[in-house]
C-alpha cells in the first residue's frame, strides 16, 4: 500500500549549518504516527517541510504521491495542520476565522464549518473575537481549521500545548476516533513520551537533525527502569558485575547505593533471584516508568541530550 | 482568486485600519479647512485693503478693476505674445467669477479638494498608504498567522498578488475617503461647491522664465479627475514599494520604519544635494506630480512629467518583482 | 448576505473609482506631458486650447507722447480704488497740456525689487517700449528697504548698509541700460514717503531719509533724471493719503504725487 506521507532523505541547511541530516520515515493510512524528539531536535522544522513552509535543501516529501516542492497545491489538499501554536486573526471571530480560512480551500460549505466547531465543542464562543479565548480555545479552534477540510493527512504539532488535563483526554479520544472512525492519516510531534505512547501507533524518534529510531509503540514500551538499592555499599561492585556477567546489562551506579538498569518485566524476578542467592542485602527495588530522557540513553548508548 | 482578494479585503476591514485613516483624515482635512478659512479671512482683508476700499464685499469692483488693468497690460504693444495669452487666460478666469456670481476671494469646495490633495500627495498621502500596506506581510508573519495562509492548497504568487489586488482597491478606498471628508468638511465650511470654475493649468518654467504659450483653462471637476487620479497613481507606487518592504523584513514596526524613514529622508536628500544627477531618480522627488499640472514652478531642475511618471512606475515594477521573487522563494522560519 | 453586498459594494465603487481616475491620469498625463514638450502639437489635450485671440497687429506706436511706468505697486496703482495711481493721472494730465495724444505703457509688478527691475530689463520687447518713451516713471526700492525692517533689531543696521549698497548699484544699472537705448527721455524716480512721522528718532526714519539721500545723489550723475520727493508730501497728511492697508496711497494720495510729478515735468 502506498504510504499517505513520505519522506527520502530530507536534509535542511540553513546559512551552511546542516540542521536536519537526511531523514526518512513513511506514514501508512489510517496511523497515528508519534514524531518524538526533545525540543530543538529539529521536529518542528521537519513538518514545516511537510506542509511546504521551508523547502527542503535535498530530498524528497511526497503526500499521497504528489511531491510538495512539485506540485504544492495538489499535496496540500490532502493536508490538515496545526504548526506550533494555533496562530489565529485574533482581531475577528472565530467563525470569520473559519470563514477565510474556508475560502482557500475547494469544497467547504457553511455547514461543514458549523459540523466542525460543533465538533471541538466551541459553538457558544465562536462569534467571539479570538483575541478574547484562552489557548485552550485556540487550540480547539486550530484543530477545527485543520479538519475543516476533511484532510487526508492531519498533521498536530505539540498539540497537548495549553490543554489543561481534561482538554487532554478529551482531544486523545478525537485523535483515536478521526483514525479509526474517519480512516485519517495522523503525524503528532511532541516532546513527551507519556502523550506518545497514548496515542500512537508507531514513532520516529528524532535528535540533532537526525532520524535515530523507527518503531511500533507497544516495542518501545516494554523495557522499564529498575533500581535496586543495597544495604551495604561495598556490594555494589557485585551487583554491576552479576548484571554486567549473567544478564548482560550494563547498569548506572548512581553512588548512593543505588543502582538501575533497564530490564524487561519477565527477566526481573529471576534477576533478583540470583541477587539474593549471591547474598546481596537488598533495601527494596522499585521500577520507574521510563521517561523520554532514558529513552533517549539508552537509544543513543549515554550521549548526552542537548 | 477573487475570494483570496476578498479575504485580504476583509482582513484589512476587520484590523479597522480603514477607520484609523479615516479618523486621522476627519482631525487633519478639519484643521486644514479651519486654516485655509482663516487664510481666505485675512486674505480678503488685506485685498480689500490694497485695491481702496474698506470690505471685500464689493468684490465685484475689485474684479473689475482687475480686468480694466489686465485689458491696459494686454494693449500695451510692448508686451510679448506669450505674456498676452497669460494675461488672457486670467481675465477670462476673472470674467468667469464675475458672469456667474462667484466671490474668488471666497473658497469652494472644489478649490479646497484640489488644494488638500496638492498639499497631501508627496507626504501625507504616502504616509496613509505606509500605514495601510506596511504590515500586509509582515504582520502576518509578526502573529504567525502566515503559517495558516501558507499552508492552504494555493500557491504563494497567488497569495501575495491577492494582497496586492486587496492593497489597490484599498488604495482606491482611501482616495476616495479623502475626497469624500474633504468634500464633507469643505461644504460646512464654504458652503459652495465651484465644480464649474475654471482652473488655469499648463504653466511651464524653463530656466527662469515662465512660459505661459501652453496655458489654459479647465472646469475645477475635471482637474479634480487629474488630481485625484495622480493620487491615486502615487497610492499604487507607495503600496507597492511598501508591500515589497513588508515582504523584506520580519517586524511591521521595521517594515513601517524603513518607508517612512525613506520617503521623508529622500526628500532631505533632494533638498540639500539639489546638484546631484541621482537625487533624481529617489522615487520622493517625483511624487508630487501635481505640481507639473497646476502650473507651479519645477522643484528639481530636469524632471517633468513624463520623467517622473517613468521613474515611479519603475519604482513600483521592481519592488513588486522583487517582492514577489522573495515571498514564493523564503522559508518561513518564524 | 450582508457580507457579501459589502464585497460588491466595495467592488462596484472601485471599478466607478478605477475608470475615471484612468481618464483622469491620462488626461493629466498629456497636459504634463505638453507642456514639457512644447514643440509638439497638443492635439490629444482635453481641454481645447484658448481661441486664438484675434492679431490685431499691434503696430508699436512712434507718435504722441509715450510714457513708461516700471517699478512696484506705486506704480501699479494699489490702494487706488480706480486702479488708476500716479502713472494714469499724470498721463491724464499731461494730455490737457499738450497737443499730441499720449498713452501709458504700465509695467509694474506688485512688490518688485531692484534686482527684479533689472531682469525685466532684459525683455527685448520692454526695452523697444524703453527706446520710444518720453517720460519714464520709476518707482522701486521701498520694498528693498521694507524686507531690512521685517529682520530682528539687531542685524537691521548691517542689513540696511548692505541693502542700501546693493540697491544703489542695481539702481545705477537701471540707469545706464535706459540711456543705452534712450538718452532723451526724462526719468523721474518716485522718492519713499514715511509710513510713521510720528517719532523722528526712530531708526526706520533715520533709514528712509538715508535712502532717499542716495536715490538723489546717484540721480545727480544723469541729468536727464529727477527724484521726486513725497516725504514732504505725506508729511501732514498721512491720514488723508494713506489707503485702508496703512501702507499704499488712496486716490487723493496718487493725485499729490501725480500733481507734484506734473509740476516737475520739463515740456
Amino acid at each position: 500500500m502506498e504510504p499517505v506521507l513520505e519522506l527520502k532523505g530530507v536534509t535542511k541547511k540553513i546559512r551552511g549549518k546542516t540542521i536536519i541530516k537526511g531523514i526518512d520515515f513513511s506514514v501508512k493510512k489510517g496511523q497515528i504516527y508519534g514524531f518524538l524528539g526533545p525540543n530543538g531536535a529539529g521536529k518542528t522544522m521537519t513538518l514545516r517541510m511537510i506542509v511546504g513552509l521551508i523547502k527542503p535543501t535535498s530530498g524528497q516529501i511526497t503526500i499521497n504521491g504528489h511531491s510538495v516542492s512539485r506540485s504544492f497545491v495538489q499535496a496540500m489538499a490532502q493536508v490538515g495542520c496545526i504548526i506550533e501554536n494555533p496562530e489565529l486573526y485574533e482581531y475577528m471571530s472565530g467563525y470569520n476565522n473559519l470563514l477565510l480560512l474556508s475560502r482557500m480551500e475547494p469544497g467547504i460549505d457553511e455547514k461543514r464549518i458549523h459540523e466542525v466547531v460543533e465538533m471541538v465543542g466551541m459553538e457558544r464562543r465562536v462569534h467571539d473575537k479570538v483575541s478574547t479565548y484562552s489557548l485552550g480555545m485556540k487550540q480547539r479552534l486550530g484543530i477545527a481549521q485543520a479538519l475543516m477540510k476533511r484532510p487526508q493527512l492531519l498533521i498536530l504539532d505539540e498539540p497537548s500545548n495549553g490543554l489543561d488535563p481534561a482538554g487532554i483526554r478529551e482531544f486523545r479520544q478525537l485523535v483515536k476516533s478521526l483514525a479509526a472512525d474517519h480512516g485519517m492519516t495522523i503525524l503528532i510531534s511532541s516532546h513527551l513520551l507519556s502523550e506518545i505512547q497514548m496515542m500512537c501507533d508507531e514513532v520516529a524518534i528524532i535528535l540533532h537533525g537526525n532520524l535515530i529510531r523507527t518503531a511500533r509503540v507497544d516495542a518501545l514500551g516494554r523495557d522499564q527502569k529498575v533500581i535496586w538499592e543495597v544495604h551495604r555499599m561495598d556490594q555494589v561492585p557485585l551487583v554491576l558485575q552479576l548484571l554486567r556477567e549473567q544478564f548482560g546489562m550494563e547498569a548506572l551506579d548512581h553512588g548512593d547505593g543505588r543502582v538501575s538498569a533497564f530490564v524487561e518485566d519477565d527477566r526481573l524476578t529471576h534477576i533478583n533471584a540470583v541477587f539474593v542467592k549471591a547474598g546481596i542485602e537488598l533495601l527494596f527495588v522499585c521500577k520507574q516508568p521510563k521517561n523520554l530522557e532514558d529513552l533517549f540513553l539508552e537509544l543513543t548508548g549515554g550521549e548526552t541530550i542537548g | 482568486m477573487g475570494k483570496l482578494i476578498e479575504n485580504e479585503v476583509m482582513k484589512i476591514l476587520y484590523k479597522k485600519r480603514l477607520q484609523v485613516i479615516a479618523a486621522i483624515l476627519l482631525v487633519l482635512i478639519g484643521l486644514f479647512a479651519y486654516g485655509e478659512n482663516y487664510t481666505i479671512n485675512r486674505t480678503q482683508e488685506r485685498v480689500a485693503q490694497r485695491m481702496g476700499v474698506e470690505s471685500a464685499e464689493n468684490w465685484q469692483n475689485l474684479i473689475e478693476q482687475q480686468l480694466i488693468d489686465l485689458e491696459r497690460r494686454m494693449n500695451n504693444p510692448y508686451i510679448s505674445q506669450e505674456g498676452i495669452a497669460s494675461l488672457q487666460v486670467r481675465a477670462e478666469q476673472l470674467q468667469f467669477y464675475l458672469d456667474n456670481e462667484v466671490n474668488p476671494l471666497n473658497s469652494s469646495v472644489a478649490r479646497f479638494m484640489g488644494r488638500f490633495m496638492e498639499q497631501s500627495v508627496f507626504l501625507f498621502l504616502p504616509l496613509l498608504i505606509i500605514l495601510l500596506a506596511g504590515d500586509m506581510v509582515s504582520g502576518e508573519v509578526n502573529t504567525g498567522t502566515i503559517k495558516l495562509i501558507l499552508t492552504r492548497p494555493v500557491t504563494r504568487w497567488k497569495i501575495l498578488f491577492s494582497k496586492l489586488v486587496a492593497l489597490v482597491i484599498l488604495e482606491m478606498l482611501v482616495i476616495l475617503l479623502i475626497a469624500l471628508i474633504s468634500a464633507v468638511i469643505s461644504l460646512v465650511v464654504f458652503r459652495y461647491g465651484g465644480f464649474g470654475e475654471p482652473v488655469i493649468v499648463g504653466f511651464q518654467a524653463t530656466g527662469s522664465q515662465l512660459d505661459t504659450s501652453l496655458v489654459r483653462t479647465i472646469p475645477q471637476w475635471q482637474y479634480l479627475m487629474m488630481v485625484y487620479a495622480i493620487g491615486y497613481f502615487v497610492a499604487f507606487v507607495i503600496g507597492c514599494l511598501s508591500l515589497m518592504v513588508s515582504v523584506l523584513v520580519q517586524s511591521t514596526s521595521v517594515s513601517i520604519g524603513i518607508m517612512m524613514s525613506s520617503l521623508i529622508g529622500g526628500s532631505f536628500l533632494s533638498f540639500f544635494m539639489e546638484d546631484w544627477v541621482i537625487t533624481r531618480y529617489l522615487y520622493t522627488v517625483n511624487l508630487n506630480l501635481t505640481a507639473y499640472i497646476s502650473g507651479s514652478f519645477q522643484i528639481v531642475e530636469g524632471l517633468n512629467m513624463l520623467f517622473s511618471t517613468t521613474v515611479l512606475l519603475g519604482w513600483a515594477l521592481g519592488s513588486l518583482a522583487i517582492g514577489f521573487v522573495v515571498f514564493t522563494r523564503k522559508d518561513v522560519l518564524a | 448576505m450582508k457580507r457579501n453586498m459589502v464585497w460588491y459594494g466595495i467592488l462596484f465603487i472601485f471599478f466607478a473609482g478605477l475608470i475615471s481616475f484612468v481618464i483622469g491620469f491620462y488626461n493629466a498625463l498629456s497636459i504634463g506631458i505638453a507642456v514639457t514638450q512644447p514643440s509638439e502639437p497638443v492635439s490629444s489635450a482635453p481641454a481645447d486650447p484658448l481661441p486664438e485671440r484675434p492679431k490685431e497687429e499691434k503696430t508699436i506706436p512712434t507718435e504722441g507722447v509715450q510714457i513708461m511706468a516700471l517699478g512696484d505697486s506705486l506704480a501699479r496703482g494699489t490702494g487706488d480704488p480706480e486702479g488708476d495711481g500716479f502713472a494714469e493721472r499724470v498721463a491724464r494730465g499731461l494730455e490737457e497740456r499738450v497737443a499730441e495724444p499720449v498713452t501709458l505703457y504700465n509695467f509694474a509688478v506688485e512688490g518688485m525689487r531692484s534686482e527684479a527691475l533689472i531682469t525685466q530689463l532684459d525683455d527685448e520687447q520692454m526695452m523697444q517700449g524703453i527706446k520710444n518713451a518720453r517720460y519714464i516713471l520709476v518707482s522701486i526700492g521701498g520694498n528693498d528697504l521694507r524686507a531690512v525692517g521685517r529682520l530682528p533689531l539687531v542685524q537691521q543696521d548691517q542689513a540696511f548698509e548692505e541693502s542700501l549698497r546693493v540697491y544703489l548699484v542695481n539702481l545705477q544699472q537701471v540707469i545706464e541700460e535706459m540711456r543705452s537705448v534712450n538718452e532723451e527721455a526724462v526719468i523721474l524716480f518716485i522718492g519713499l514717503y514715511n509710513l510713521n512721522y510720528s517719532n523722528p528718532y526712530a531708526q526706520e526714519t533715520a533709514y528712509l531719509l538715508e535712502w532717499n539721500y542716495g536715490t538723489q545723489q546717484l540721480l545727480e550723475t544723469d541729468d536727464r533724471s529727477q527724484l521726486i520727493p513725497t516725504y514732504d508730501l505725506f508729511q501732514f497728511k498721512l491720514g488723508q493719503y494713506l489707503s485702508f492697508d496703512g501702507l499704499h496711497p488712496n486716490a487723493a494720495g496718487y493725485e499729490a504725487i501725480a500733481q507734484r510729478i506734473l509740476e516737475n515735468l520739463p515740456e
